[in-house]
């Protein structure tokens, strides 16, 4: 694989707009003088892992939020439950029947 | 990866499911629970109304006394029914109380996931200067403030008052002040306008809930999406870049 087809590589992996103007200035001098420096090829690696870490921080924080807004919902599940539990005690509480009709009914 | 998202999808319908079954326990036990209680003070009002009739069926002369009598019922029951009403206010006032406190909770949670990301993305910012980089904390946070931003139903989302002690001492005056029918019709009327309050708060509680859901699911993926692009195809172009070889 040569270097031309490396940075082609590069441009459609999705890295940020900055990072690809750096990276295509350190490939654009590799190419001119056919060799990749080690400084150049350090700097492709530290932005490469910059980028990794900056999108697993990016999706540590969706997940994080995702599963506050899980909880919410649960949270809000579990008070719909207990108000029907409170709602079972108060028809229960609510013990007016018929015998009071017939006992008036026999008095 | 896809059997991952699978998982998600199941468990996200699972959860759907159950959180609808919950939701019909709530809303649909207080409408059965006043209805039941409307049925037993029509049937006592009907008994109350009926009661000389009665009276005169089985022999008595004390048709005076039994339509008394039958008024003292219907007054148990309209009280029996003002206790179980005023049950069911708290019941709502509790629940509306619950999800206020979720919400609260909700934001708080925001706001320190927001603060905690602001820190690492400056601590990462600073690092990578040294690899030419001077701007990669703003794309960055620009993309994460809609992640951060509350779905439109949470954040529009308006608990009505809880019915304070004085307004149910009044309603409860409003009841007392009246005798025999009239005060069954009060007490029906207000029944009715509390289902009607529990029922819109249930439903806004509801839209809330599904759309702090949906919104989970949609950020679950997109995280998902996010980590595969960074372990696998950054990983990808990581390893052609080290095989480089160098002068």
């Amino acid at each position: 694989m040569d270097l031309q087809q490396i940075k082609e590589i590069l441009n459609k992996a999705g890295f940020s707009a900055e990072s690809l103007t750096v990276m295509n200035q350190v490939l654009d001098e590799a190419i001119e003088k056919s060799f990749l420096t080690k400084e150049g090829k350090e700097k492709l690696l530290g932005i490469i892992d910059t980028e990794t870490e900056l999108a697993n921080i990016e999706a540590d924080i969706m997940e994080q939020v995702a599963i506050a807004l899980e909880s919410f919902a649960s949270e809000l599940d579990k008070a719909n439950e207990i108000a029907g539990n409170e709602v079972d005690t108060a028809e229960k509480t609510f013990d007016f029947d018929d015998k009071q009709i017939q006992d008036t009914l026999a008095a | 990866m896809e059997g991952q998202t699978n998982v998600l999808e199941t468990a996200k319908n699972v959860a759907l499911e159950r959180g609808a079954e919950r939701r019909k326990v709530a809303s649909e036990k207080i409408s059965g629970f006043f209805k039941g209680i409307k049925e037993k003070i029509t049937k006592t009002v009907d008994f109350a109304l009926g009661s000389p009739d009665a009276a005169a069926y089985l022999g008595r002369e004390t048709v005076k006394a039994g339509k008394e009598k039958a008024g003292e019922v219907r007054d148990a029951v309209v009280e029996a029914a003002t206790r179980a009403k005023e049950s069911v206010i708290d019941t709502k006032d509790r629940l509306v109380s619950r999800a206020v406190d979720a919400k609260n909770r909700l934001v708080t949670k925001y706001e320190e996931t927001r603060d905690a990301t602001k820190a690492k993305i400056e601590e990462l910012s600073t690092r990578a200067a040294v690899w030419g980089l001077t701007n990669i904390a703003e794309p960055v946070e620009n993309r994460l403030q809609q992640v951060y931003e509350l779905p439109a139903v949470v954040k529009e989302w308006q608990s009505s008052r809880a019915e304070s002690q004085a307004q149910k001492h009044e309603m409860r005056a409003n009841l007392t002040k009246l005798q025999g029918e009239a005060r069954v019709k009060a007490l029906q009327e207000q029944m009715t306008a509390i289902q009607e309050a529990t029922t819109r708060q249930a439903t806004s509680i509801e839209g809330a809930r599904d759309a702090a859901r949906a919104r989970s699911s949609e950020l679950t993926q997109k995280a998902a999406d996010r980590r595969e692009q960074a372990n696998q195809v950054f990983g990808r172009t990581r390893a052609i870049v080290a095989s480089i070889q160098t002068k």
